[in-house]
């Protein structure tokens, strides 16, 4: 094993370097990779926020609620043909921060999730 | 960075993926991945269309590649032969040829996804090898169709927390394509031993 290396070693130097760089590089990402996977897998790391470039279909969705409950709650004129209104227009549109969104919906999200169990 | 993206995708949908994927195919490093990822949970929150994202992903990544090929096989060809004018230079790029000719379409489909950061380059290098094009789009829609599903898949399924799966995204692209040279290069390794044992 040792005289294997000792000759790759001679004969092969830059082989053996790249071999043994490009396996620390994939250890060193896969430990992290892992490690971000545990960091999530704990629910209490779970929950989105919820944002500005959230639209009503992706606040639904993240938070595990019919569609109905998000757009009930902002009372939105949905237009028709773009399905996709931001909460960041809404917000604009309605002329009331971000923030004031998130509250109303995540009372109305939990109102829902007490009145489902 | 990444809230910025998912607010584009929102706002423009599929046409940003299909720009996006084009130009990413053309070497403009824009963080495509990202933008399909997000597309794919736009689409299991009923925003946008799975068989659309799917498509637009697929035809943007088809065409910048082909693009990419026909810019090496035009323009590519005649600096090779403007290059090859003299003698030494000549052998040289006679076995870069046989390279491309020899491993050029597991070549392009492995730069495809596995390896995308190279894929710009290999398309260009292929055309300008004169690697059959047949074999080069055959090998390129495999290795697309992979690219596309993994990441519209990965968006798709955990569209509840895109923006964590956003976080692991770069760890684990490095991951695998550290792997995938770590697997080349000890194929390489295997091969020098055994070569080494013949000769002793």
């Amino acid at each position: 094993m040792l005289r294997t290396l000792r000759d790759l070693w001679a004969t092969n130097k830059l082989l053996l370097l790249g071999f043994t760089a490009a396996l620390a590089v994939t250890l060193f990402f896969g430990i992290r990779a892992a490690l971000f996977a545990l960091y999530w897998n704990d629910p209490a790391h779970r929950n989105q926020t919820i944002e500005g470039w959230m639209t009503v279909g992706y606040v639904a969705k993240s938070w595990g609620v019919p569609r109905g409950v998000i757009v009930d709650t902002l009372t939105l004129p949905i237009p028709r043909d773009g399905k996709r209104v931001r909460l960041h227009d809404i917000a604009l549109t309605e002329d009331v921060t971000l923030e004031d969104l998130r509250d109303r919906l995540n009372a109305a999200i939990a109102a829902h999730r007490t009145g489902t169990e | 960075m990444t809230e910025t993206l998912l607010s584009i995708v929102a706002s423009y949908g599929v046409w940003v993926v299909l720009c996006s994927a084009y130009i990413s195919c053309l070497a403009v490093p824009i963080p495509t991945a990202l933008v399909m990822l997000s597309a794919g949970a736009f689409a299991a929150a009923g925003d946008l269309d799975i068989y659309a994202v799917f498509a637009a992903s697929l035809i943007g990544a088809i065409l910048g590649d082909q693009t990419g090929f026909a810019l090496g096989r035009f323009g590519g060809t005649r600096i090779l032969n403007r290059l090859a004018q003299s003698k030494g230079r000549r052998a040289l790029l006679d076995r870069a040829q046989n390279f491309v000719q020899r491993w050029g379409g597991i070549g392009v489909f492995l730069s495809t996804w596995l390896f995308a950061p190279l894929g710009p380059w290999v398309n260009f290098v292929a055309g300008a090898n004169r690697l059959s094009w047949l074999r080069f789009s055959i090998a390129d829609f495999a290795g697309e169709v992979i690219w596309v599903s993994v990441y519209i898949g990965l968006g798709f399924t955990f569209a509840d927390r895109i923006t964590q799966i956003a976080s692991l995204l770069s760890s684990s692209v490095a991951f695998l394509m550290g792997g995938g040279l770590t697997i080349l290069l000890g194929w390489l390794l295997v091969r020098a031993i055994k070569k080494q044992r013949i000769q002793t």
